[in-house]
């Protein structure tokens, strides 16, 4: 066992599973857990496959760039939008209800039909498929990269292994606090986490040279919470204005 | 399907979003040909994928209070 190698591999990785991790949970708490494991499942089915039938020139076949494009554009466009939904329920401009009774009629019309009540959610499936698929395509490079380059890939497997199984633990012990905060929140804090994942891929599929690579991540989460934050703020504001004002000419 | 009618709602419900999206895509590919430094790209592409949610709301909320 080369130490070395597996260390270096063990902390690439990890810093992979941790962002597919964040992922899997946001669709998990929001969309149920068979929707977010039956996306994750598929998406390592559909990489080992490709790392199976392909080997070791993966690296050299797959652009990398184009996939992180197209991953990060889907990202985009759903992370916005449930940021932009959660943003205008926030300040009263759409009714925080109207998701509970939709999934309320969703349940009945389950039950009505036979179901069992945990259907699968076909974007909830498809946003974990991406993000599991494309972290974990991230992982496979680095697994070759360092194991070829250092010629020990068994050792450089092992650490990665080991990265996999302490980040699947960590997700089973932050699961149950995350399940006790507000529907509506925890939307709000998806749509952020989706639009910052999906702002530095699509960025790195366009070529933007991020500073310092997956730290800007952080970077642009925390600057779509203030800024969603700020917005909120205002738009509250300028609301109990108009209705003030509505009240005093009635 | 479900996911692909998703998106096809999403481009025809919100228009500003969708093509707000795009323009800054346009606009950072246009960068990182020019050759602007990584931070700089990254900092705008950002800030106007933002604007893009900001107008869409303010956009909606308009419609909302006239309405």
């Amino acid at each position: 066992m080369n130490w070395y190698v597996a260390g270096a591999s063990f902390l690439g990785t990890a810093v992979e599973f941790v962002e597919a991790l964040t992922i899997v949970l946001a669709v998990l708490l929001t969309k149920g857990w068979r929707t977010a494991l039956i996306g994750a499942s598929l998406a390592v089915v559909v990489l080992a496959a490709l790392v199976l039938i392909l080997g070791y020139p993966l690296v050299h076949i797959v652009q990398l760039g184009i996939v992180q494009f197209a991953v990060g554009l889907l990202m985009l466009l759903f992370g916005m939008r449930w940021l932009r939904k959660a943003i205008l329920r926030y300040t009263g401009y759409k009714a925080v209800h109207d998701e509970a009774k939709a999934f309320a009629q969703e349940l009945e019309r389950q039950r009505k039909s036979g179901g069992n009540g945990a259907g699968i959610d076909g974007f909830g499936a498809l946003t974990t498929f991406n993000g599991v698929f494309l972290e974990g395509l991230e992982s496979v490079f680095i697994v070759i990269t360092v194991g070829l380059s250092a010629g020990a890939l068994p050792s450089a497997v092992a650490g990665s292994l080991a990265a996999f199984v302490l980040v699947i633990l960590a997700g089973f012990a932050f699961k149950r606090p995350l399940q006790t905060v507000p529907e509506n929140t925890l939307k709000f804090v998806v749509g952020v986490m989706l639009s910052a994942f999906g702002t530095f891929w699509a960025g790195e599929g366009l070529g933007i040279a991020w500073w310092n690579r997956d730290v800007s991540i952080v970077i642009v989460m925390a600057f779509y919470l203030a800024a969603s934050l700020l917005f909120v703020s205002y738009l509250r504001a300028t609301r109990r204005t108009a209705v003030a004002e509505k009240i005093h000419s009635a | 399907m479900r996911a692909l009618k998703v998106i096809i709602g999403l481009i025809y419900d919100d228009k500003w979003l969708v093509g707000g999206i795009a323009a800054a895509i346009i606009i950072a590919k246009l960068l990182t040909v020019m050759g602007v430094s990584g931070a700089v790209a990254g900092v705008l592409f950002m800030v106007l994928l933002f604007a893009a949610v900001l107008i869409s709301i303010v956009r909606e909320v308009r419609v909302k209070r006239v309405g």
